[in-house]
């Protein structure tokens, strides 16, 4: 029974998911990348990385000073 | 679905064994050399530093997650999300390491990555849940 489920689980989960691991080196063509297509995927990583990083630091920038009051009145 | 109490013994051992070899499937592919269709030294070194950018985006990831959580003071937060992704509306704007590991195809190591992982890294050793971290980003910047 142990070897049972144990084969099912790899033949299921663990296969499919080391193959998609290992498509997800290789481009949409299904052939392996080139020169040019890694360094574009780089310049592509790092702008989605760059952006999530600038997201929340714009939306946890601290609000700047309030300028002192200035008097009212006569 | 019952299962008797050997059975979910068995699916439970069955399930700690899968995702051990997922973890390890993980790892592996993880620390892959370039392919041999990527042949020249700009290329093998965007492809390293591509692997890279992704690691340093799943751990900006988990200080956005912390920060999330109140696991980590926002103020560490800030300043290690920006010591990864720069920040553009700063002022003055910051560079990012990101930034560096960007040019660093054209440019080869020259210590610059290296260089601010050192600026960075007490600040990252001091939050504990980060600490994991630490060893992966050493190894990984460490040489660049």
């Amino acid at each position: 029974m142990d070897a049972v489920i144990l084969t099912t689980l790899l033949k299921d989960i663990v296969i499919p998911e080391v193959l998609v691991a290992i498509r997800a080196h290789h481009n949409a063509t299904g052939n392996l990348p080139t020169d040019a297509e890694v360094i574009a995927a780089l310049d592509v990583d790092a702008l989605k990385v760059k952006a999530q990083g600038q997201d929340f630091l714009d939306a946890t920038r601290p609000l700047p000073a309030a300028p002192p009051a200035t008097p009212t009145g006569t | 679905m019952i299962l008797h109490k050997p059975h979910a013994i068995y699916l439970v051992r069955a399930l700690a064994v899968v995702y051990v070899v997922i973890g390890l499937a993980a790892l592996t592919t993880s620390c892959v050399h370039p392919p041999a269709t990527v042949t020249t030294p700009e290329g093998q070194r965007a492809f390293n530093a591509d692997q890279i950018v992704q690691r340093l985006g799943e751990f900006q990831s988990a200080v956005i997650d912390l920060s999330r959580a109140g696991k980590i003071k926002l103020e560490d937060a800030r300043i290690i999300v920006a010591w990864v992704s720069g920040d553009k509306n700063a002022t003055p704007p910051v560079t990012g390491v990101i930034d560096i590991l960007r040019a660093y195809p054209a440019s080869g190591p020259t210590g610059l990555v290296n260089a601010s992982w050192q600026t960075a890294r007490p600040r990252v050793v001091a939050v504990p849940d980060l600490a994991d971290w630490v060893p992966v980003l050493d190894q990984l910047l460490g040489g660049l």
